[in-house]
């Protein structure tokens, strides 16, 4: 046990330094297969990213219903109420022309304007904050806001979220969408990662030669290049972390700035621990195969009866 | 007996019939001469027996073991039995001595604690105990064939298998090799060595196999 501990080892240690015999090359491949990693692995950090956004929205998701311009302060109180029974609804905040006023000067900018209107044209405003059960269907919260807006007292029965559920349903198909491209990147790793492989064994024909002649086991020649492999594709994931870890950074302070001038508290967010892992760790798991089965093609010819040995 | 040849034809895939039905026994601990002209079929013969080539026709038995139908993943088992010296010594030159002799060891998961001193074993019997740190490339062509010669036989293999082991060297150094083969067999290890020259069969008095357009044309008890 011991000894297959140090024979492991030993081979690990060997196939790093080939790895750092060859500086250039390795850092050729493993760059190609950062590259090719990063992508997929940053557009899947930037997904997250806009998820967390529309999230915070979504938290928030209320129906504005706009009242008739006749009602008066005792009705729309009565109304908010009455409307508080419904299982459907949560909670309701009650926003007065004065408050609706209030805010739209001090967020438009326009408080001059405003201030030389003579009367409020603004109604009264129930905010109406959907029980957990219908924000989550958009059929069941398509049907709350119809029967809100068919109210006499309601004059505008409003959901502000639509562009919101059109942009889930995009982000959906875009995960898809990098689904597919990881899937052909991963491919192009795995290509990469097969030819300095086949390089490496063509270089070292001779040795693989004299390691069958002597009794080596196909396990025994394949052992350094699946190390190689696997340490091409995990020296390529960390890299692809590092460069995805900097470009976050690189537009991190732009965007809070852009998102605090919309009133949102958001900062990015590159990827979490264990997305990280999960892409080193493929570039690892590719390679090894890569290395698997590039040698496995090539032990064929060592066979008796080939004539390589 | 250790090898065992019934009606063996050997037929490459562009046609030529290297071996043409051959047929004999070597015993265990026995040494034996494979001889005749090049293109006689003599490398063939070893190939057949170390199993780098497969019998067309016929069986080779070698260790009790029928190696037509000996399982692919057994083979590299089948070979750690066998001891191989070659005409170009085939060492690796990016290796030490040391490291060239230990490599069937390293190959067949030897303990690394006892490893240092078999190696030491081996290159003190072939006279080179004082170059294990020395590259291959630095040594004489008769060093570099005790180098393989050590690396031959540092698993204890039952059986030494050498295809023309001196045909790059002097009559001087050739001597000193096949006194070494000769020594190995004293001590027990079935020996075939295949060489087109006759005067060491003279010298060592051991039975000779001649092939002939691979035919066996004569199998003949020493020349004495």
């Amino acid at each position: 046990m011991l000894a297959w501990f140090i024979r492991h080892l030993q081979t690990m240690v060997g196939a790093l330094g080939d790895l750092s015999r060859n500086p250039f090359s390795s850092t050729l491949s493993i760059s190609v297969i950062a590259i090719a990693l990063a992508l997929p692995g940053g557009m899947f950090a930037a997904l997250e990213n806009i998820n967390k956004f529309t999230a915070e929205f979504e938290h928030g998701a209320n129906i504005s219903l706009f009242l008739a311009p006749e009602i008066n302060i005792k009705q729309a109180q009565q109304l908010k109420l009455s409307l508080e029974e419904y299982v459907a609804i949560k909670h309701i905040d009650l926003i007065t022309p004065d408050q609706a006023m209030a805010e739209f000067k001090s967020r438009s900018g326009l408080a001059d304007a405003l201030d030389s209107l003579t009367s409020n044209p603004l109604p009264f405003v129930l905010l109406v904050y959907p029980g957990d059960e219908f924000a989550r269907s958009p059929t069941k919260l398509a049907s709350l806001i119809d029967e809100l807006g068919k109210l006499k007292q309601v004059e505008l029965s409003q959901f502000d979220l639509e562009w919101i559920k059109r942009l889930t349903a995009l982000l959906e198909l875009l995960t898809r969408a990098i689904w597919v491209i990881a899937f052909i990147l991963g491919l192009g790793v795995f290509l990469v990662i097969g030819n300095t492989i086949r390089l490496a064994i063509t270089n070292r024909q001779e040795e693989i030669r004299i390691i069958k002649l002597i009794g080596g086991t196909d396990a025994f020649v394949r052992r350094p290049f699946l190390y190689s492999g696997m340490f091409q594709g995990l020296f390529g994931g960390l890299f692809a972390l590092l460069v995805i870890f900097l470009l976050f950074s690189f537009i991190s302070t732009p965007t809070k700035a852009l998102s605090s001038m919309y009133g949102i508290a958001f900062s990015l967010e590159p990827l979490h621990l264990l997305p990280s892992i999960l892409l080193v760790s493929s570039g690892a798991v590719i390679g090894w195969l890569s290395a698997r089965v590039t040698v496995g093609v090539y032990l064929r010819q060592f066979e008796p009866g080939k004539g390589q040995i | 007996m250790l090898i065992e040849f019934s009606n063996v034809t050997k037929r490459y895939p562009e046609g030529h019939e290297a071996l043409r039905d051959v047929s004999f026994v070597i015993e265990k601990g026995e040494m034996v001469f494979l001889t005749g002209h090049s293109g006689a079929g003599k490398s063939t013969l070893l190939h057949l027996v170390t199993l780098i080539e497969y019998a067309t026709r016929g069986q080779v038995i070698v260790n009790g073991q029928n190696l037509g139908r000996l399982k692919r993943r057994k083979i590299p088992y089948f070979r750690r039995q066998i001891g191989m010296v070659f005409q170009d010594h085939k060492l690796l030159h990016n290796l030490s001595v040391f490291d060239n002799v230990a490599l069937p060891l390293v190959v067949s998961g030897f303990h690394p604690r006892d490893l240092r001193r078999r190696v030491h074993a081996a290159l003190d019997k072939v006279g080179l105990l004082n170059r294990d740190r020395a590259k291959p490339i630095t040594l004489s062509g008769g060093e570099q064939q005790r180098v393989g010669i050590a690396r031959a036989v540092v698993n204890r293999p039952s059986l030494l298998v050498a295809d023309e082991p001196t045909g790059n060297l002097d009559a001087e150094l050739s001597d000193e090799i096949f006194d070494l083969f000769h020594d190995f067999n004293y001590h027990g290890v079935t020996v075939v060595v295949a060489t087109h020259d006759l005067r060491h069969i003279e010298r060592l008095g051991k039975r000779s196999l001649t092939l002939s357009e691979g035919r066996m044309l004569k199998q003949a008890d020493s020349a004495a």
